[in-house]
């Protein structure tokens, strides 16, 4: 149990005024941090130019009072026509063709695409903004490819060689496969009644929830009729019922799915998505990005020789994973064969210059190497505190077992005591 | 305002747009200068507060959780092996018969290990003994040996004396030699869940620490993170049933296993010397300045906790939070 600040002892004045602290923060804290983003380029470019997307859109809806941005979306709407009264679009639209680039060649294939996309795309617009510029063109051309073509005459994604494959929690095998999993995507973004400036990731879950409903069927639930919801197909999969799901800290943020637009039809609690890796898709620029990069890598030749002694050689297929876990559950690594690694790039362990990346140990159970977590000298520093440690409830003695109190197993001879809040601990914990 | 200026440059680069963005808000080019200083300081606290971030989301980022929740993680059980000692085939995932408040049904709404990130510190040997082994895991060896051809070696070997024969942990070891086995090193990490993706308790899990060999002891840790918030936290999942039956008595029902806050209030009020540069701490963490002129403070902890005064470094008072609602600690 950790301790916390006491907030009611330690009150501290609050500054109500909206549009003066907005023009102070802007004036002296985003302003300037923004300009250092763009002037020194140290950090990321899809840093900076979030940055700049929230300079060039939030000012314009502060100062049209336009409050609700981040409001509960209808999803249900996805079968609703976008209401170009009430949209938001024709402004930034506007916006869109005053900023950026003096590439011509670029601006014109902006405005291309933004014409391509329609006046509703304002979604997927802020999207290929958010992105840094050379994965925004590969984006662009994605976008282009899903927005002129159809499934029926072209297979956008296809062509571009990306494919998504849906997996459940801990399967290493895939549950469905989309080669048009964009178009779906952006047919799910333009039927939002308005585009909040930023999707909260409960949001973003929400909407793919949604969206994958239709294209994932046989992503069901394989739970028996009685330990699932009677809903069948992805959002099956997804809430796996009141019985099932344990309410967890966030659980009154999600926000649930209808498949019917009637306003009595059942809903269902999303799931949240991962990379292969275990990254959280909290918003759709890390799933866009997921595919640029995926595009962006250089296909892989595979020969077989067949019976007739012929060698045939094809490229291997560019895919994307996502692994759905069902609302209330936690994401679990799905590993198919002893030996096979996982890089975690994402991950920084205690030396920083050594990349942190799993192997795999058995399938079943489920066991993992963890190399570079942590480093000797953690692990020298962890065992010289359990010596000094001097308190009664957390020194070195015989170890107990059970789910309560202190009961003595004759079959476990250890010692054991306990670091709740030793720097190193919490370091290797967190 | 900011729209007009910007219809009218529609072909300026990002870069110069901003730039430009900085001087029309600006009121003269010392200022707009100073927002670029501004902006360039900034900059630096934020790559320091990134580094700062990154290097404490270890454990929960690689499960895949994108936040640290304190809740959902036991803290770090510290463990040692001496010659000879062991751990017969256990699950970390706590079977308690539906006799507790929290409820401990992961397969349900319940909360309970999810999954251990077991760290080693010490360098053992092949022959050395203390690995951890899962029983029901085949070994990854090139040449595994049956378990009676594993016992055949030990009964021969020189560490035969360590055991009576057909004892618990003779039988490990044999099981040790002859299943899937992790060989201590110092700085190895090994991830392993006790559930399946549904939640229900993953039988193959099944593992054990088996006997040290050798004179030099093992030392481990074993990080255990839960599906839910785990017992005696806010937001902890109640055995609802037990609920039931405890108001079918007439007995106080409570809404979380979580003990009761004591507001603590820390304070210096004397001004002696020897306090002038004194710091509170949690145990060992930081907590606040409590030197002379520092303002108390006010914190919420529970019954049993320790808080520690530090002056240069060195624990110089402290204090186990008592009974009492409201107490206050002064030096």
């Amino acid at each position: 149990m950790t301790p916390s600040q006491d907030n009611n002892s330690n009150k501290s004045n609050t500054n109500g005024g909206g549009m003066f602290q907005f023009r102070f923060w802007f004036k002296w804290i985003i302003l300037p941090f923004t300009i250092g983003c763009i002037l020194s380029d140290f950090l990321p470019q899809e840093i900076a130019d979030r940055a700049v997307d929230i300079l060039l859109y939030y000012p314009k809806s502060m100062l049209e009072c336009s409050s609700n941005q981040t409001s509960t979306l209808p999803l249900e709407s996805s079968s609703q026509p976008l209401n170009p009264s009430t949209d938001t679009v024709p402004e930034m639209q506007e916006i869109s063709e005053e900023e950026d680039d003096d590439d011509d060649e670029e601006e014109e294939e902006r405005d291309a695409i933004s014409r391509a996309l329609g006046d509703g795309d304002l979604c997927f617009q802020r999207l290929l903004k958010s992105m840094a510029k050379e994965d925004a063109q590969v984006a662009n051309h994605l976008m282009t490819a899903a927005t002129t073509t159809t499934a029926q005459e072209e297979d956008p994604v296809g062509d571009s060689g990306v494919i998504l494959v849906m997996h459940r929690n801990g399967d290493s095998e895939g549950c469905g496969v989309s080669v048009d999993f964009l178009t779906q995507l952006r047919m799910a973004l333009l039927h939002l009644p308005e585009c909040p400036v930023a999707f909260t990731k409960y949001q973003v879950e929400s909407i793919l929830s949604s969206t994958f409903h239709t294209m994932f069927t046989f992503c069901d639930s394989q739970e028996s009729i009685e330990n699932r919801t009677g809903e069948e197909g992805f959002l099956g999969y997804c809430d796996m019922g009141e019985d099932k799901t344990p309410v967890l800290l966030d659980h009154d943020k999600l926000i649930p799915v209808a498949t019917s637009p009637d306003p009595d039809a059942p809903t269902f609690l999303p799931c949240h998505f991962h990379s292969r890796e275990g990254v959280r898709m909290t918003s759709f620029q890390k799933l866009m990005q997921a595919i640029v990069d995926k595009y962006k890598e250089v296909p892989q030749e595979i020969c077989e020789e067949a019976e007739d002694g012929m060698q045939y050689c094809y490229f291997d297929d560019k895919e994307v994973h996502l692994y759905a876990v069902p609302a209330g559950r936690t994401f679990m690594f799905a590993p198919s064969y002893v030996g096979e690694t996982f890089d975690l790039p994402h991950i920084q362990g205690a030396d920083p210059d050594k990349p942190v990346y799993m192997k795999v140990l058995s399938v079943s159970p489920r066991v993992f190497d963890i190399f570079n977590y942590f480093t000797r000298d953690e692990s020298q520093g962890l065992v010289d505190k359990a010596i000094a440690e001097k308190s009664d409830s957390h020194r070195m003695k015989r170890s107990s077992t059970g789910a309560s109190g202190y009961n003595m197993n004759t079959r476990r001879t250890s010692e054991n005591g306990f670091d709740t809040h030793g720097k190193t601990a919490q370091a290797v914990k967190r | 305002m900011v729209l007009t200026l910007m219809e009218k440059q529609p072909k300026l680069s990002r870069g110069k747009s901003i730039i430009l963005f900085a001087f029309f808000f600006a009121e003269n080019q010392l200022e707009a200068f100073s927002f670029c200083f501004c902006g360039l300081l900034l900059l630096t606290i934020a790559i320091v507060f990134h580094s700062f971030c990154v290097s404490y989301r270890r454990c929960f980022s690689v499960l895949g959780f994108d936040e640290y929740i304190e809740s959902h993680s036991d803290g770090l059980q510290i463990l040692r092996y001496n010659q000879t000692k062991a751990y017969t085939a256990h699950m970390d995932w706590i079977d308690d018969d539906g006799q507790q408040d929290h409820n401990y049904n992961s397969a349900g709404k319940g909360g309970n290990r999810f999954a251990t990130i077991l760290l080693y510190m010490t360098d053992l040997g092949p022959g050395d003994g203390g690995e951890t082994v899962f029983v029901n895991a085949p070994s990854i060896e090139e040449n595994p040996k049956t378990y009676k051809e594993a016992l055949k070696e030990l009964r021969e070997s020189e560490h035969a004396k360590l055991f009576k024969r057909d004892s618990w942990e003779e039988n490990m070891v044999a099981k040790c030699r002859s299943s899937l086995a992790v060989v201590p090193n110092s700085a190895r990490a090994v991830l392993f869940y006790s559930q399946l993706p549904n939640g229900e308790p993953d039988p193959a899990s099944l593992h054990g620490g088996c006997p040290v060999l050798t004179e030099t002891p093992k030392w481990a840790a074993n990080l255990w993170v839960w599906n839910t918030p785990r017992a005696g936290f806010d937001g902890a999942p109640m055995n609802e049933k037990r609920m039931a039956e405890k108001r079918a008595r007439g007995e106080d029902v409570p809404t979380s296993t979580a003990p009761p806050k004591k507001r603590v209030t820390f304070a210096n009020e004397n001004g002696k010397e020897e306090f002038a540069n004194a710091e509170l701490f949690y145990e060992d963490s930081f907590w606040a300045k409590l030197g002379e002129g520092d303002p108390p403070q006010a914190v919420n902890s529970y019954e049993g906790q320790i808080w520690n005064i530090q002056v240069d470094g060195k624990v110089v008072r402290t204090w186990q939070v008592g009974k009492p609602e409201k107490q206050k600690y002064t030096i």
